[in-house]
């Protein structure tokens, strides 16, 4: 009985979990992780050597999308480098040229990675039609730096005077552990 | 099954708090839009039109409205007075170190608008101008679109470009928190950059008319599409407040 109780608190903490996600309109789209095995081995110190997410979402005439990579390699003399990218993009395409968006964009990489490591650029409302992207991305010593420290969000909301339409959408790069899709290639 | 797991101690406790969280929210709600009713209920109505006056009554400029200084009825008139709140009293400080002088500028003089909450703005930037007509579907356009100073601003913008034929040039138009406006032309493309360790401009973020430049990942200038004019906020930015003659 005990463990029946567990696994339906369990359940309904995921669908609350789900809720959540929903509600807060992110990723509805694409939810995608997509991992490259190379390791454990003496070249890669995790079990991925490259990891892509990317979270997306549209509403009317909103779209947002987020992204992270990270990924390991070795340059001409042999050192294990790492990379990473932190990704946020929005765009309204409305066809009244007096909709109103409100948004915010997002970009990250690991501390020391790059100076800042992160850019929230000032994004105050915007009346018409335009795409915004942030960007962030460096490369570093392979073995001080391990996955997880990129991310990407993108989140807009948006008001047509001309039919009080409202819409909304918000992305943020998943993880392979939140990722709708996961996808591994060995 | 479900007895065992509404029998648990903790589930209940947790949808005890949960019903006590949603029930105090609502109450909370339910209080705040009542008191904030009865004390809009308390304010003084504008109960004449300043334009139906007859001019025999009242030519002289009597009324001003500055901030900290509320709207004081003619003398000669039977302007019934409702009980004075702390938002209706002068403020003596105030009124000292106000310079007379500009109180009876013609800007200053009360209009039917200033008497009208629905018409002034939230953020003190005087009697909203006129809408145009397509925006007329929403009953109270700046109930609507505006929340944040912003968005006052931005729309009387837009309002001004689309009065002086100048909007329809512009892509998109945005107000920053600074006031300044970054009105983007089709066929620009407006970055911001760092200088990276070599000297080098690295650019982390590209905005543009979504025709102009498609979804992609821009990080030198040479890698944007050599049709698209480069432009800074710092080239194109202009202050929003001098734009529509208000003061800050």
């Amino acid at each position: 009985m005990k463990k029946l109780t567990a696994f339906f608190t369990i359940a309904i903490l995921v669908c609350i979990a789900t809720f959540v996600v929903f509600a807060s309109n992110q990723n509805r789209d694409v939810s995608h992780c997509f991992l490259t095995r190379e390791g454990p081995n003496d070249d890669f110190p995790g079990d991925y050597s490259d990891e892509d997410n990317t979270g997306t979402d549209s509403e009317g005439p909103l779209y947002s999308t987020a992204s992270s990579w990270f990924g390991y390699y070795r340059n001409s003399n042999g050192d294990l480098r790492c990379a990473a990218s932190g990704y946020g993009y929005v765009s309204c395409s409305p066809s009244n040229g007096d909709y109103r968006t409100t948004y915010s964009l997002y970009a990250k990489v690991p501390s020391g990675l790059q100076v800042p490591n992160e850019r929230n650029p000032q994004t105050l409302p915007r009346d018409g039609s335009f795409s915004d992207s942030v960007y962030r991305s460096g490369e570093g010593n392979g073995m001080l730096y391990s996955r997880g420290g990129a991310s990407g969000s993108a989140s807009a909301s948006g008001k047509n005077p001309a039919n009080g339409d409202q819409h909304n959408t918000s992305a943020a790069s998943p993880t392979p552990s939140t990722a709708r899709d996961l996808e591994i290639i060995d | 099954m479900f007895r065992d797991i509404l029998s648990s101690r903790a589930i209940l406790a947790g949808l005890v708090f949960f019903v006590l969280v949603v029930g105090g929210s609502l109450f909370y709600s339910w209080h705040v839009r009542r008191t904030t009713d009865a004390e809009f209920g308390k304010r003084p109505q504008p109960v004449v039109s300043i334009e139906n006056r007859s001019p025999s009554t009242n030519t002289a400029p009597v009324d001003f409205q500055t901030e900290g200084v509320t709207n004081t009825p003619d003398e000669n008139t039977d302007t019934p007075m409702s009980d004075a709140t702390e938002a209706d009293t002068i403020d003596e400080t105030e009124l000292l170190d106000m310079d007379m002088a500009d109180a009876f500028l013609p800007e200053d003089f009360v209009s039917v608008d200033a008497l009208d909450p629905s018409k002034m703005s939230r953020f003190g930037l005087g009697p909203y101008p006129e809408i145009p007509k397509e925006w007329g579907f929403i009953p109270n356009y700046w109930e609507f679109m505006v929340e944040s100073i912003e968005d006052e601003l931005l729309s009387r913008v837009t309002i001004k470009m689309r009065k002086e034929g100048i909007r329809s040039k512009y892509g998109s138009v945005g107000v920053s928190s600074t006031g300044l406006v970054i009105a983007l032309e089709r066929g620009s493309v407006l970055v911001e950059y760092d200088i990276d360790e070599n000297g080098e401009k690295s650019i982390y973020r590209t905005l543009a008319h979504p025709d102009d430049l498609s979804q992609g990942i821009y990080t030198r200038f040479s890698e944007i599409p050599s049709h698209l004019k480069i432009v800074t906020p710092d080239e194109i930015a202009f202050d929003a407040y001098e734009y529509l003659g208000l003061s800050k």
